[in-house]
């Protein structure tokens, strides 16, 4: 029985449905590309060479250096964000002076646009990764951050009675309680942060480097070799995918009980 | 000696600068060793409020409380509290609630483990050991919350309308276990309600509460034999009674409110 309510409705239509817009997209590709109009090939390249480019730099050696270059610069942002967020998330959760005092500056830096200073970092930590690792880790660290924060005040009131009627210290509410209400928050934050340090990492790239995906795909682009820039993007398409789905099932099997 | 002395007991508490709302005035009561009391009164009369200072998780704004002739001004480790809901841990398996409490003060050993099995057989509950509560129902919830509280073996079991969300039968059912428990272990308990059932059902004195300001109007006592059997206990002359007897006060009191 169908009903009307999305809620009910979850798995009434199958999954293979998702498929349509893939193929659909696809098709008004393919078929733009058939039509041969004049100029519009230098804008769009027909999707065959994309494919052809893809194969060529998976084949090759070059995609993979710049991928890797990439990688390391996400895995370093990623990494001090997430410490750096950890340390102070839990920090304002835990004391109330802390909360006063960092909380209107981290409202202010949350509200400049990260990637604006991404030329700022440029000249200061160079050309090389090192730029490119500082605007991953600051894109990344806000949604992180916020996921602690937000996480660190999901204990609940009732918990936190039934821990002071047995004494427990505040070290014993916080890792017995605290923390495991926390998360879900945290791995809301994980998800977010984590895809907004690869976005930071590549705009950090287009800004000036030496390397990288998002550096080829503006070398490329300055060629005009368009069905070369697909095959980056691609990739970093890819990577978000994964990561997002990697986070996803470690977040699961943590929160197995996350049904109350 | 009494076991617990309620000492003048007063409640302020000030919602702003201006508004101040006595919660509590001036109790005084003698509870002895062994014995099975219950507050009971209207929602808002401060039976809930007395409790938790009781317990000492509030502080009276005057008067004292005292355990075995020490002033309480913090939870203490002989002293077990039960919530009106049962708070249990979602991520933990029933089992490792129970044993939270063994945990907070130490190390679990084995012996703690045959006792939180020990105690969970007594309650029914022993196919549910590695359970989550998620799994569990409301009724069988609070009897994990019980277990959790008996698991230190504390002399004074302090309970906060701990049925008051079940349905009526799993109420009547959990009133039968929780006697029992008291009739055999010689625990001195004190109980919140605003049942008259349940209050005649399970005690041996009940003090009658009445709101603004919470005081207690009468403490009336049972006069039941300490072992009498619970099935005994609800078909006696007795029983019917005091029930009456106590819904008088409550019913003299509401008329003498709405004439006034």
């Amino acid at each position: 029985m169908r009903n009307n309510n999305k809620l009910l409705d979850e798995n009434y239509f199958p999954g293979w449905l998702g498929a349509i817009p893939f193929v659909f997209v696809f098709l008004i590709w393919e078929v733009i590309g058939r039509l041969n109009i004049e100029g519009l090939q230098y804008i769009i390249p027909s999707p065959e060479s994309v494919i052809i480019a893809l194969c060529e730099d998976l084949a090759g050696e070059e995609l993979w250096r710049h991928l890797w270059i990439t990688i390391i610069e996400v895995f370093w942002g990623f990494l001090i964000a997430i410490v750096s967020a950890l340390i102070l998330g839990v920090a304002i959760g835990r004391s109330s002076l802390l909360d006063r005092i960092f909380y209107p500056i981290i409202v202010f830096l949350q509200a400049i646009p990260k990637v604006a200073l991404a030329p700022l970092w440029l000249v200061i930590f160079g050309f090389g990764i090192g730029s490119k690792i500082a605007l991953a880790a600051m894109v990344g660290f806000f949604p992180l951050l916020v996921g602690v924060v937000v996480g660190m005040s999901a204990m609940r009131f009732e918990e936190l009675e039934l821990m002071r009627s047995l004494k427990a210290t505040s070290w014993q509410i916080f890792f017995k309680v605290q923390l495991p209400r926390a998360i879900p928050s945290i791995f809301g934050g994980i998800e977010v942060g984590i895809i907004f340090s690869l976005i930071g990492a590549v705009v950090g790239e287009f800004v000036g480097a030496r390397g990288g995906l998002g550096y080829l795909i503006q070398f490329r682009s300055a060629q005009l070799d368009l069905p070369g820039i697909f095959s980056p993007i691609f990739i970093l398409a890819l990577i978000g995918l994964v990561i997002d789905l990697a986070t996803k099932m470690v977040g699961k099997r943590l929160m197995k009980w996350n049904g109350e | 000696m009494s076991k617990i002395r309620v000492i003048d007991v007063n409640k302020i508490y000030s919602a702003d600068k201006i508004t101040e709302v006595e919660a509590i005035s001036r109790v005084n009561i003698n509870i002895e060793e062994g014995e099975f009391i219950t507050l009971l009164g209207p929602s808002g009369c401060g039976k809930t409020s007395l409790l938790r200072i009781i317990a000492g998780l509030e502080i009276p704004t005057q008067g004292r409380i005292e355990i075995n002739g020490s002033i309480v001004l913090e939870p203490r480790e002989d002293v077990g509290f039960v919530f009106q809901s049962s708070v249990l841990l979602p991520w933990r398996n029933i089992l490792s609630n129970v044993l939270l409490p063994i945990e907070i003060r130490g190390k679990i050993q084995s012996v703690n483990i045959d006792k939180a099995h020990e105690l969970l057989k007594l309650t029914g509950l022993s196919d549910f050991a590695s359970h989550f509560p998620s799994q569990l129902s409301g009724g069988m919830k609070q009897r994990a919350a019980i277990c959790r509280a008996l698991i230190t073996d504390p002399a004074v079991l302090l309970m906060d309308e701990p049925f008051g969300a079940l349905d009526a039968m799993t109420r009547d059912s959990m009133n039968e276990e929780l006697y029992e428990i008291w009739r055999k272990s010689g625990k001195t308990i004190v109980f919140v309600t605003h049942d008259i059932y349940e209050a005649v059902r399970l005690s041996n004195r009940v003090a009658v509460m009445s709101a603004r300001p919470g005081k207690i109007e009468t403490i009336v006592d049972l006069n039941f034999e300490r072992n009498t059997p619970y099935n005994e206990r609800i078909l006696s002359e007795n029983y019917n009674l005091k029930y009456n007897l106590i819904r008088d006060i409550f019913y003299k009191k509401s008329v003498a409110h709405v004439f006034s």
